[in-house]
């Protein structure tokens, strides 16, 4: 249980980079796109899981590397962090797409 | 008291070609306090993250009851590290860390009830001094089931 409190604490960290560098990304590709909302979804999704992720990785590291400790004490390596907030994000889009899905077609 | 021994052995660690760290021995039981000493630079801090895991180098040999380990740090209740450099998130207060660090309630109560903490509870960790903040961070590594605890620079900054 603490071991999934302290996933959790790091993937909100992790967010509050990724979120809303992914918006920006997603807002300033509507010109690009024809299909409005669709398109800034899945432009917003793309960019969560892959270059906005690695990026809020880097920053992660940038500004908080010595915290890194504060979930090593409690066994928690690395590159175990990274796949449970690369997980995360893939739920929030799997969720995302739901509810899309759901809108759509009621 | 349950026996435990850490055994460090044949650690060697360079940067370039500077070799820093070369068949270093060391080994602790518990109930024993080992001191490092050294100049600075000399690698105290690195043996340190070597022993816990989370500095790579080719060779090494870390054993906790003669079982090896290449990364203590990932299995329960082996090593516990505080680092030299603050390792607290800022953005929750020392109770929160408290009780997300700590699940059994007695733990939690040996901090909250700490003279020199228990003013400081509903502040973030960045709203206190160097001094208190170290005190916190050694009394919460001090809870963990930890069978060694490696401290580098335990005492830098806190009042006596």
């Amino acid at each position: 249980m603490t071991k999934l409190k302290l996933l959790s604490h790091y993937y909100r960290s992790i967010l509050s980079f990724n979120l809303p560098f992914s918006l920006l990304v997603a807002t300033l590709s509507i010109p690009l796109r024809e299909n409005g909302a669709i398109g800034l979804m899945n432009t917003f999704s793309l960019f969560l899981t892959t270059g906005d992720f690695l990026v809020a990785l880097y920053l992660y590291e940038q500004r908080y590397s010595g915290q890194y400790y504060f979930y090593h004490n409690q066994g928690l390596g690395r590159v175990q962090l990274a796949v449970a907030a690369l997980v995360a994000n893939l739920l929030l889009v799997v969720l995302l797409y739901l509810l899309r899905a759901i809108l759509l077609h009621g | 008291m349950v026996r435990h021994i850490l055994e460090v052995d044949s650690v060697l660690y360079a940067i370039g070609e500077r070799r820093l760290l070369s068949d270093v021995y060391l080994k602790c039981e518990t109930g024993e306090i080992v001191g490092l000493l050294g100049r600075n630079g000399c690698g105290k801090t690195t043996l340190l993250k070597i022993i816990f895991g989370t500095k790579h180098t080719d060779n090494k040999h870390i054993a906790i009851d003669g079982a090896v380990y290449q990364k203590p740090y990932r299995h329960a209740n082996l090593l516990a590290y505080l680092p030299q450099r603050d390792f607290l998130p800022k953005n929750l207060t020392l109770s929160a860390i408290s009780r997300l660090y700590l699940p059994q309630k007695d733990k939690q109560a040996k901090i909250e009830s700490d003279s020199r903490i228990r003013q400081h509870l509903s502040k973030r960790a960045d709203e206190l001094s160097k001094g208190e903040l170290r005190y916190f961070e050694l009394l919460l590594l001090l809870q963990l089931d930890v069978k060694f605890l490696l401290l580098d620079e335990p005492f830098s900054g806190v009042e006596p």
